[in-house]
C-alpha cells in the first residue's frame, strides 16, 4: 500500500494523466449520485417542518420532532411498521438463502446448455413488473378462472380452492413467495461468478485429500463464497426498512391490506395522494435511518466474524 | 493506435454518460431557467419582463396572453387519446392556443397534481375541491379569472352566472370554474332479454331483486345449456368508491352510499353509521353467500368486470345509465344480437328507494394557476367549450370528420368512416375531454338515445337525500385518508366475515374510526352544516 508521504504533487500529476481515463468514467456517476441522490436530502427538512406542497420549502415554519410525534400515534403508521418489520424480516429469512443454494445447485449441472438454460429460467421473472406478475397469479391461483382449480376440476375436484389472494391468513404467504420467485435470480447470478473465481486446484487437492461432494462444498465453495455473501447481506439488511412498494401497491386490496400496508404504501398514501408531504417524509426518513443502523450494526458484527469483510 | 483508441473510446463513454445523464434530468425541456418570466398576477404589473404582454380591463387590472406558450391542462378520464389528436388540433384552432392535455386515470389525479405542484410544475389548468383550493388561494398558486372572464368569456358567465358567485371559493373573486353539466345517478341496469326468457318480472324490491340475481346465476338465463353466467356484477373496489355498484341496494336502507348523513338527533355523519348499514351489508353478504354475485369481487379489476356484463356473463350491474344503454350500445357488446337492458328501483323494508341525491357541485370546479402565461386563452378556451359547439367538439369529435348529425333535434348523430370504431374515435379525442368546462345542456346528455334519457331522470326522480356540506372540514383534510382507509376495511371484512360476527367486526371498526378523527370531524362538520343551513 501506498503511504501518503509518497504522493507528492508532481506523483498526482503523473497518477491522473495514467488514468486520466478511469476517472472521467467516474465523473458521471458521481454527477449521478451527487445530483439525484444528495441534493434530494435537502428535502429531508420537510420532515422536521409544517410544508403543505405548496409554499416554498424554506418558508414553511419548523416544527421540531411533531410529525414524529403525530407518525407514531397514528393507527395506520403504527401498523404499517409492524407489516413492514414482519414482511421484511420473512423476505430476508426466505429470500437471502434462496440464492445460494440455487448458484450451489447450478454449479453442479455439468452439462453447458442445461446450465446456461437453469440461470436464464433463473433470472427472467427478475424482468417481469409486478403487475404483471400479480396478473400471472391471478391467473394461476384465482379459484374461479385459475389454472389451479381448473387442473383440479379436470381431475375431478368438486370444491373450490382457497382464494389466496384474498385472504388475509395467506396473503403474505404469498408476498414472500412471489418475490423470492421474482428477485432470486440476479443474486444467484452474482453467486456463480464468485463460484467460477474459486481456484479449481482447491477441488482437485481436496479430491486427492479425499474430501467429499459435501465437505468440498462446505469447505471450498461456501468458503470461498463467504465474503461475497456477507457484502450482499450487508446490502441486503441495509434496505430491510423497504419491503417492496410496487409489489404491495400492484397486489394488495381492501381485504388484505390490514396486513400488507407497509411504510412505502403509507407514505405514498399520505404523501402524494393527501398532500402530506411533512409527515410522509418523517416516515421516509425514519425508514431511512433504521436501515442505516442496521447497516452499521451488521457491518461491525460482519468484520468481527471475519476482518477481510464488511462495506467500511 | 491501440492506446489512441482506448482514449477515443473512453472520452465517447464518458461523453455519452454525461449526456444520457443530463437528458433525463432535463424534463419536458419547455421551461428553461432563463425563460422570461410573465406576469402571474393580475395586479402585479411590474414583473412582467420582455416577451410577454398584457392586457387590461380597468384601470389596474391586467392579464396574460402569451399565445406562443404552451397551456398545460391536466384532467382525468378513462379512454386513451393519442397526445396529438383531431380533437385537440381543432380546439387549439378555434381557440388560437396551443394546448398540452395531461391525461391520467381518475386514480392518479390527485397524485399527479400534487406532484406536479410539489415540483413547482403547476398545470395551468386543473380540477380541484374546495379543501385543497383553499390552501392553493392562501399560497398565492391560483389566478383570480374574475376580469378576464368578464372580457373574454361571456359565455362562462352566462352559463354559469347561477352559481359562479355563490361558490365558498370565489368569495373573494373568480378562483373556480364549475361544470355546469349534471353528473348521473347510478342506476339498476338488469337484461330484460334475460327476465323474459326466464318469464320473471322486473324486480322492484329487495327480496324480488335477490330471486331474479338467484335465476340469473342457477336457471340457464341466455338459454345456452352452459352454467356460465351470473347475476350482480360488483367489485369491492367499486362498492367502496363513491357511486358505482350498490348504491340503490344502499339507498333501499335510506343510506346515500359514501355521503355525509343528517341522523335523526340532528348530527352529521358518515354513511356507514347510518342505523340501517349493518343490515344493507347483510343484504349484499346474502347475495354473495347464495353465489349469485361477481365470484371475484375481492381482486376483479374494474374493466374486467364491465367485460362480464359485455360478453353476457354477468345479467345485472349498478352503473350510471348511460353506460350500458347509451354509450356501450351496441359496440362494447359482444353478443348479437346485443342485450336488451331495463331499469329498475327497488324498494327497501322500510319503504325507502332511489340512489344518493344529485346535487350541483358547488365546491368543485377548474382553476387555473397564477402562473399561467395565457390567461387570456385558457378564457377563450372556456368560453368556446361552454357552448353547444365547444362540447360537441369534445364529446362527438370534428363535425364532417369523425362525425355527422342525423337529427340534430333528436340527437342522433351519425359516426363517420373509421370514426365508428369506439377505439379510433377515442384514440383522436372523441369523448376523452368532455368533462372540461362542460355546459349544462352538454352534448353528451343531448346525444343519449330516449332510453337512457328515462333512465337517467329515473335515478334523479328517486333521491336519497343526503347533508352536502359546502364547508371545508380541517380534521378531515388531516385524517381523511386514515379514516376512510378504516371505513373500506371494515366493508371488506364484512362481507368476507360469518353473518354472527358482522356486528363485533362493525363496532370495532367504527371504535376505531371514531378514534382516528371520525369523533372530531363529526362534531365539526355538523357545526359546518348547521352554520350552513342557519
Amino acid at each position: 500500500m501506498r503511504s501518503r508521504e509518497h504522493w507528492t504533487p508532481g506523483k498526482w500529476k503523473r497518477y491522473l494523466r495514467r488514468y486520466w481515463m478511469l476517472y472521467a468514467m467516474l465523473v458521471p456517476g458521481l454527477i449521478y449520485l451527487i445530483v439525484f441522490k444528495y441534493t434530494p436530502m435537502y428535502g429531508v427538512l420537510m420532515a422536521f417542518k409544517d410544508y403543505n406542497g405548496i409554499d416554498k420549502l424554506g418558508e414553511a415554519p419548523w416544527v421540531g420532532l411533531a410529525n414524529f410525534e403525530r407518525l407514531f400515534t397514528t393507527r395506520a403508521f403504527r401498523r404499517a411498521l409492524s407489516n413492514n418489520i414482519i414482511i421484511s424480516v420473512a423476505k430476508l429469512l426466505c429470500g437471502f438463502p434462496m440464492p445460494v443454494i440455487l448458484a450451489l445447485l447450478i454449479d453442479t449441472v455439468s452439462h453447458r446448455g442445461l446450465r446456461k438454460l437453469t440461470q436464464t429460467v433463473v433470472i427472467l421473472p427478475s424482468f417481469i413488473s409486478w403487475v404483471v406478475i400479480y396478473g400471472l397469479l391471478y391467473a394461476v391461483l384465482s379459484p374461479n378462472v385459475g389454472v389451479v382449480q381448473a387442473l383440479l376440476e379436470f381431475f375431478g375436484y368438486q370444491g373450490k380452492i382457497p382464494d389466496i389472494l384474498a385472504t388475509k391468513e395467506t396473503f403474505r404467504t404469498v408476498i414472500v413467495a412471489s418475490y423470492v420467485w421474482k428477485e432470486a435470480g440476479p443474486a444467484t447470478v452474482v453467486y456463480l461468478a464468485a463460484i467460477t473465481g474459486i481456484d479449481q486446484q482447491l477441488y482437485e487437492a481436496a479430491a486427492i485429500d479425499g474430501a467429499g461432494f459435501w465437505r468440498q462444498l462446505w469447505h471450498i465453495t461456501l468458503s470461498g463464497l463467504r465474503t461475497t455473501i456477507i457484502t450482499l447481506f450487508i446490502i441486503r439488511v441495509g434496505s430491510i426498512m423497504y419491503a417492496g412498494f410496487d409489489q404491495i401497491y400492484a397486489m394488495s386490496n381492501d381485504a388484505v391490506i390490514s396486513v400488507a400496508d407497509i411504510i412505502d404504501t403509507y407514505v405514498y398514501r399520505i404523501g402524494l395522494t393527501q398532500r402530506n408531504f411533512s409527515l410522509a417524509t418523517a416516515a421516509g426518513l425514519f425508514q431511512s435511518a433504521i436501515g442505516m443502523i442496521l447497516v452499521m450494526i451488521t457491518n461491525y458484527i460482519s468484520k468481527k466474524i471475519e476482518p477481510d469483510s464488511g462495506l467500511f | 493506435m491501440k492506446k489512441r483508441t482506448e482514449k477515443v473510446l473512453g472520452l465517447l463513454m464518458a461523453a455519452t454518460m454525461v449526456l444520457g445523464m443530463t437528458g433525463c434530468g432535463s424534463g419536458s425541456g419547455e421551461k428553461e431557467p432563463d425563460e422570461p418570466q410573465v406576469s402571474a398576477s393580475i395586479q402585479e404589473e411590474d414583473v412582467l419582463d420582455e416577451g410577454a404582454s398584457e392586457k387590461e380591463s380597468g384601470s389596474d387590472i391586467t392579464w396574460t396572453n402569451d399565445d406562443s406558450v404552451e397551456i398545460t391542462i391536466l384532467m382525468s378520464g378513462d379512454a386513451t387519446p393519442n397526445e396529438d389528436n383531431l380533437v385537440l388540433q381543432e380546439l387549439e384552432k378555434q381557440t388560437g392556443t396551443n394546448i398540452n392535455i395531461i391525461y391520467v386515470n381518475g386514480t392518479d389525479l390527485a397524485t399527479k397534481l400534487n406532484t406536479m405542484i410539489a415540483g413547482g410544475d403547476v398545470p395551468d389548468i386543473f380540477w380541484s375541491g374546495l379543501t385543497d383550493v383553499e390552501d392553493y388561494k392562501k399560497a398565492g398558486m391560483l389566478a383570480d379569472m374574475e376580469a378576464v372572464l368578464n372580457a373574454e368569456a361571456p359565455n362562462v358567465m352566462e352559463e354559469t352566472k347561477d352559481i359562479i358567485r355563490e361558490m365558498p371559493a370565489n368569495k373573494d373573486g373568480i378562483y373556480m370554474i364549475p361544470n355546469m353539466g349534471r353528473s348521473y345517478s347510478t342506476n339498476i341496469n338488469i337484461r330484460t332479454d334475460w327476465l323474459e326468457n326466464l318469464g320473471l318480472d322486473m324486480p322492484t324490491d329487495l327480496e324480488s331483486f335477490a330471486e331474479v340475481m338467484h335465476a340469473f346465476t342457477y336457471d340457464d338465463p341466455d338459454q345456452n345449456g352452459v352454467d356460465d353466467t351470473f347475476g350482480y356484477s360488483f367489485s369491492l373496489s367499486t362498492l367502496t368508491a363513491a357511486n358505482s355498484c350498490c348504491p340503490n341496494i344502499f339507498g333501499a336502507f335510506g343510506i346515500a352510499k359514501r355521503r355525509d348523513m343528517v341522523m335523526e338527533d340532528g348530527n352529521v355523519t358518515t354513511w356507514v353509521k347510518h342505523p340501517h348499514f349493518l343490515e344493507a351489508m347483510q343484504y349484499i353478504k346474502r347475495l354473495i353467500d347464495d353465489g349469485v354475485c361477481e365470484p371475484d369481487y375481492v381482486s376483479i379489476p374494474t374493466m374486467s368486470m364491465f367485460e362480464k356484463f359485455w360478453n353476457g356473463t354477468s345479467g345485472c350491474m349498478e352503473w350510471e345509465c348511460v353506460g350500458p344503454t347509451n354509450n356501450w350500445m351496441p359496440g362494447r357488446y359482444t353478443e348479437n344480437p346485443a342485450p336488451e337492458i331495463g331499469f329498475t328501483i327497488l324498494e327497501g323494508p322500510y319503504g325507502d328507494a332511489g340512489t344518493a341525491a344529485n346535487y350541483v357541485s358547488s365546491t368543485e370546479g377548474w382553476v387555473v394557476s397564477a402562473d399561467c402565461k395565457n390567461m387570456e386563452g385558457v378564457a377563450r378556451i372556456a368560453n368556446y367549450l361552454m357552448t353547444e359547439e365547444g362540447s360537441n367538439l369534445l364529446y362527438l369529435g370534428v363535425e364532417g370528420v369523425m362525425y355527422n348529425w342525423v337529427d340534430k333535434e333528436a340527437g342522433t348523430i351519425e359516426r363517420l368512416g373509421e370514426y365508428a370504431d369506439d377505439a379510433v374515435h377515442r384514440a383522436n379525442g372523441g369523448y376523452c375531454y368532455w368533462q372540461l368546462f362542460s355546459p349544462a345542456s352538454n352534448a353528451l346528455l343531448r346525444t343519449l338515445n330516449k332510453q337512457t334519457r328515462e333512465g337517467v331522470q329515473l335515478a334523479y326522480d328517486n333521491p336519497i337525500d343526503w347533508a352536502y356540506v359546502e364547508g371545508i372540514s380541517e380534521v378531515y383534510a388531516e385524517y381523511g385518508a386514515d379514516m376512510d382507509q378504516i371505513i373500506n376495511e371494515m366493508i371488506a371484512e364484512l362481507l368476507a366475515a360469518d353473518e354472527a360476527d358482522m356486528q363485533d367486526i362493525y363496532d370495532s371498526y367504527i371504535a376505531e374510526w371514531e378514534s382516528v378523527g371520525g369523533s372530531d370531524w363529526e362534531t365539526e362538520v355538523t357545526a359546518l352544516w348547521n352554520a350552513q343551513n342557519e
